[in-house]
């Protein structure tokens, strides 16, 4: 069967930091995504699984609060009936959301009116977290963050070929990319503030080594995030996109 | 127990607590349970804890090697299918929302062709997930 858009899934890498002094990067994270659809406006939270024998996994999601306050809260489960996230109030952006466990049906953070889906967990997966969630500007220059992500092939069967990881959208401008010198790599870094060696970022079209992404594949992608010196507070999104023909 | 909330606030069930550490004495399974998940997330950290309360909040959280051989099982059965073609819908709608946002000279805004692209795609996999049984 050919490679199609939904065969092509990001997720994070192994290590990801909100901190500064510990390692980033490593081999691809299979469990935990880094793409989510943020808060068009602040609102409050709920999570529902597609099955109801999921009783027992706990969900924890990480926010911002309308005071830039970061604030969390577990909840558990309850099979198909939403449980509201009523502590953590109205939130105005979503930053993180971790399950104890896998489910045994599709798991959905929505916004309370249920309509608006923030991500759906797909079975076999433990969550998702932004990007770069916790970087600050500094007084006294400029300050670089970096982080990695993975761009997997997931067709059973065939190849993504001529693959080219691209920046779809960049909103803020502060972001550029670069690949890992092989696919299926567990490159790290010292920590977020440190590049990663042999990795050259720019915001064109990267070429995946080895022409070919092949089923099962992934390339690891790494994003510099650039804050300027005083940088003001960012609220934005940055879509990286992977394409390629298919036989 | 002591535990010490990392974020300004933490929630679990009714319990608030606010950053810094708590004295939590006998704690429920309920709570153990949820302290487990809060402390998996980043968002709190035992201090200090019994053999018993220790083993309770173990038990509680997957392993990330667990966590891999239940997503290569999902995958392999299926199972995971469902939850991928619904989070590319999500995705895609959205992206194409984004789009109707920009003007027509931002660098963002995607070309013709390109759109184009993704609403077909939106429109295939849609019909695929529509195909895909909702996994119990």
């Amino acid at each position: 069967m050919s490679v199609v858009a939904s065969d092509l899934v990001a997720y994070h890498a192994a290590t990801q930091s909100d901190v500064d002094g510990s390692t980033v990067g490593g081999a691809i994270d299979t469990l935990r995504r880094p793409d989510f659809t943020q808060l068009a406006a602040n609102d409050t939270l709920e999570v529902v699984s597609s099955a109801a024998g999921d009783t027992t996994q706990t969900v924890t999601v990480e926010g911002r609060d309308s005071q830039g306050r970061i604030v969390s809260q577990t909840v558990t489960l309850t099979g198909t009936t939403a449980v509201a996230f009523g502590t953590l109030g109205t939130v105005e952006r979503v930053l993180k959301c971790e399950m104890s466990a896998t489910a045994a049906g599709t798991v959905t953070l929505r916004r309370s009116d249920h309509t608006t889906a923030v991500r759906a967990i797909p079975i076999g997966e433990r969550g998702f977290s932004m990007v770069f969630r916790k970087g600050t500007s500094s007084t006294s220059g400029a300050v670089d963050y970096y982080a990695k992500v993975f761009w997997k092939n997931t067709n059973g069967a065939n190849a993504l070929l001529s693959a080219q990881v691209i920046e779809s959208a960049d909103p803020s401008a502060t972001i550029t990319h670069g690949l890992a010198a092989s696919v299926n790599d567990s490159g790290t870094t010292t920590n977020r503030q440190t590049a990663p060696g042999g990795v050259t970022f720019a915001g064109t079209a990267a070429n995946v080594p080895g022409t070919d992404l092949a089923s099962g594949a992934a390339i690891g992608v790494w994003l510099n995030m650039h804050l300027a010196t005083n940088n003001a507070a960012i609220r934005s999104t940055y879509t990286s996109g992977i394409q390629g023909s298919t036989t | 127990m002591k535990i010490e909330v990392l974020h300004s606030l933490w929630g679990a069930d009714e319990h608030v607590f606010e950053g810094g550490e708590h004295e939590i004495l006998k704690p429920s399974k309920r709570l153990l349970a949820l302290i487990a998940g809060g402390a998996h997330a980043g968002a709190v950290r035992v201090v200090d804890a019994t053999a018993a309360e220790q083993k309770a909040l173990d038990s509680h959280i997957q392993t990330q090697d667990a966590g891999e051989a239940a997503y290569a099982a999902a995958v392999a059965k299926g199972r995971w299918h469902h939850g991928n073609l619904l989070q590319f819908v999500i995705d895609r709608e959205d992206r194409l929302a984004y789009d109707d946002t920009l003007k027509h000279n931002h660098p963002d805004r995607l070309d013709r062709v390109v759109r184009m692209r993704l609403e077909h795609e939106l429109r295939v996999v849609k019909a695929r997930l529509e195909a895909t049984e909702v996994p119990t």
